[in-house]
């Protein structure tokens, strides 16, 4: 067996191991049992006079199908300190707790309400300090606003968050996010930065107060150039153009939504592994004048993985620049060495950092098919239509959109029981001015950042394209 | 290849000249002498924009969140990024919190309001947000009179004294009351005033035509001998669908169908605006 094909089922055992972990409960005695027979197997098949390649092998992949599963138990059974407490009732009432920490991502703000993960240090109670280490979702109003790192007191009753509606499973979409407990409009303090419990709750070490800074810098940095977008473009245009290059959908109103969601153009409202691609390209277009091929390649790779952390490193965005950059190699410069084995290993580092993401995570299922799609059906169809001339890079942009459509078709089924028959239109028609969306977009941020009316000039441009392409795809979505 | 690029760029030129045309086109043939009061669908809250026609634009409050933004967007042109005027009644977060955002996106050459402190988490960053954005500010006492230009005038009604220093505790009876006048056209904005302050104000100059209705139809407000004595032909109710107010109350509807008054709501009616040339007046979907 050649070796690329020896990690292909490696990494294929270790996701099988997750996928079925996810869907049954397998016990912790289930998991002894079947390690036993997977190192029985080893020892007997390594013995020398059973000796068999093919069943030592088969013992690895055991082993490792085994790690899947403890790697998905690990996750979901994490032992929870916060979750101790939750639910607790103290004469009828909740009881309440004081937890000491900080925000961890940016608040979620929708109308007047706002959502806020917060990475709890210490927990209070009474005259009782424990230490914790974990996520907890508050709900609180928008006013007064928070914003990411700063350091927090609150104080409230943890609950377990509820399913309420029947076809959303929140429970599950909370702990793919890790988190298990929930608390309803605490009382809120912010810690002053001299705060005694501050210093005893967050270890002031250099690695904390260096990822916070350069965090808070960059999320400064994004903001500031949301707001001047803001500032240049009217809506609902802004938001798109913030969508798309910086991936926050927070403002994006939601008949919006529905019409790219009807029209099987969600994919562009985000950040994507295409508009990874065309940052990259960009960047390749620039740099070839200057560097050599191979040089300006590396220097766009780097560009994509500081473009994803300026966007906050959301894990969608990860998984778009992953996909991206798997892309790039694959069809940009050179040939992907292995595009079987590459595609499959970023899927189970994915899945590895969190597991959840396998079975319950669409996007991550929707984007990962996707690039199957383009790297396997793509080739097969453009050698198929090699005869039909191009024209405008629109033959290959139809062709890439139908083996992408082809790919995640069965998936679109399966979950939203409809797919569209406008879908291939509506993308061949707004996708070729996607870049150029993003590059008049961009370029009004950087010059509204320098002077306000030369983004606001600019701007004019951005919104004019991507009125039509909204337009577009409300008239899709109307059919 | 290079050429053929060339021409997709091409392409993308043409595009935007043909979105430009378009849009400025629609934009020109508003521009018609009129002035044009809309009634923003901001959800449960109040946002009035209203366009003179000489072109000065007002905004009398924002809602509760940044929804107006979506809204604004739909009935100013794209080019345009400037308010001559926010009015803000009182500091109840579904007038005010709206603004915020305004302010954050819009540059706004003057802000009306009464000068009262109100303590909630909103107000503080509102007025920061005043701060920031450097507008000249305008204290709202009854007798002030606003030239919007071409006979358009925005009269206050009330409070009757500044309210300057003062920490309220319930900031519905302290809203900025404004008549809009165009020629024979009048226009009643009451804010969120309760039955006491409408008892107040009966003496007053209140006759209208139109009725932006107080505190969006709840109980509280809209009582029997303010609306004979302001006896309106129309009535605009902001409110958001399926609120946790139960507004608009049955009571004042009912009141309101007694007394033979059309009422539109932002809620069941969403879109909907007012067109005035001065004699007359059309209520209009946009």
């Amino acid at each position: 067996m050649h070796k690329s094909q020896v990690l292909f089922y490696i990494l294929m055992a270790f996701i099988c191991g997750v996928f079925v972990a996810s869907f049954l409960p397998i016990s912790q005695t289930l998991i002894l049992v079947f390690l036993i027979v997977a190192i029985g197997s080893i020892a007997i098949f390594g013995y020398q006079k059973t000796f068999s390649k093919r069943g030592l092998f088969i013992g690895a992949l055991s082993l490792v199908f085994i790690f899947g599963i403890v790697r998905f138990n690990s996750f979901n059974f994490a032992n929870s300190v916060l979750n101790q407490f939750a639910d607790v009732e103290v004469g009828g009432r909740g009881l309440p707790v004081t937890l000491l920490g900080y925000i961890d991502e940016e608040p979620n703000i929708n109308g007047d309400k706002a959502q806020i993960v917060f990475w709890a240090k210490k927990l209070i109670i009474s005259d009782r300090t424990l230490i914790v280490n974990e996520r907890t979702l508050i709900y609180t109003n928008t006013f007064p606003k928070y914003k990411f790192g700063d350091e927090l007191s609150i104080n409230g009753v943890l609950k377990t968050p509820q399913n309420f509606v029947e076809d959303f499973d929140y429970v599950i979409f909370l702990k793919k996010q890790n988190i298990r407990t929930t608390m309803s409009f605490p009382r809120i303090t912010q810690l002053a930065v001299d705060n005694r419990l501050r210093k005893s709750v967050i270890h002031s070490s250099l690695f904390y107060e260096t990822k916070m800074g350069l965090y808070k810098k960059i999320f400064r940095l994004k903001n500031e150039f949301e707001s001047v977008i803001n500032k240049s473009i009217t809506e609902p245009n802004a938001s798109f153009v913030n969508g798309i290059l910086l991936g926050s959908r927070q403002n994006i109103p939601e008949e919006m939504k529905e019409a790219f969601n009807k029209t099987g153009t969600t994919h562009i409202l985000a950040i994507s592994g295409y508009n990874i691609m065309i940052i990259s390209w960009v960047v390749l277009a620039g740099l070839v004048y200057f560097f050599k091929k191979r040089t300006a390649f590396w220097i766009s790779v780097v560009t994509i993985i500081l473009f994803t952390i300026l966007t906050g490193a959301s894990s969608s965005v990860v998984r778009a620049s992953i996909m991206g950059l798997l892309l790039l190699f694959a069809n940009g410069y050179g040939r992907l060495y292995d595009a079987k084995n590459s595609i499959i290993f970023a899927g189970a580092a994915m899945i590895y950092i969190n597991p959840f993401t396998l079975v319950f995570d669409i996007g991550f299922q929707l984007s990962f098919l996707a690039v199957m799609g383009l790297l396997y059906i793509y080739p097969f169809l453009d050698n198929k239509f090699r005869k039909i001339p191009e024209l405008w890079k629109l033959k290959e942009l139809t062709l890439m959109t139908i083996s992408a459509q082809m790919a995640v078709a069965p998936l679109l089924i399966y979950y939203f029981r409809q797919i569209s028959i406008w879908s291939l239109p509506a993308n061949i028609l707004i996708l070729p001015l996607v870049p150029f969306a993003m590059l008049a977009g961009f370029l009004s941020g950087i010059g509204g950042m320098i002077f306000l009316p030369l983004g606001k000039t600019i701007g004019f441009v951005a919104w004019a394209i991507t009125t039509y392409q909204i337009k577009i795809i409300d008239f899709f979505a109307l059919i | 290849m290079q050429s053929r690029q060339l021409k997709l760029v091409h392409l993308v030129i043409a595009l935007c000249l043909s979105v430009f045309a378009f849009s400025i086109n629609s934009t020109a043939s508003q521009k018609d002498g009129l002035l044009k009061v809309y009634f923003l669908d901001v959800g449960q809250g109040d946002a009035i924009f209203v366009e003179t026609p000489s072109g000065n634009q007002v905004l009398i409050d924002g809602g509760p969140d940044n929804k107006v933004i979506q809204e604004l967007a739909k009935v100013m042109p794209f080019y345009d990024h400037d308010i001559d005027m926010v009015v803000a009644t009182h500091p109840h977060a579904d007038h005010i919190a709206g603004l915020i955002s305004v302010l954050e996106r819009y540059e706004v050459k003057n802000i009306l309001q009464a000068k009262e402190y109100y303590n909630s988490p909103v107000v503080s960053v509102w007025q920061d947000a005043v701060i920031g954005e450097g507008s000249n500010e305008i204290e709202a006492i009854a007798g002030k009179i606003i030239e919007l230009g071409n006979e358009v005038v925005l009269k206050i009604i009330y409070p009757r004294e500044s309210l300057e220093g003062q920490t309220v505790k319930n900031p519905n009876n302290n809203s900025v009351v404004m008549m809009l006048d165009y020629k024979d056209t009048e226009i009643l904005l009451v804010g969120d005033i309760e039955s006491k302050i409408e008892k107040e104000l009966l003496n007053d100059d209140i006759d209208a035509d139109i009725l932006k209705v107080g505190h969006h139809g709840s109980k509280t407000s809209t009582t029997a001998g303010f609306l004979e004595k302001v006896s309106p032909q129309v009535a605009f109710i902001g409110v958001g669908s399926k609120n946790k107010f139960g507004h608009p109350s049955p009571e004042v509807t009912q009141r309101l169908e007694n007394f033979g008054i059309k009422y539109y709501r932002t809620d069941l009616d969403s879109h909907t605006k007012v067109i005035i040339d001065g004699e007359k007046f059309q209520v209009k979907k946009y």
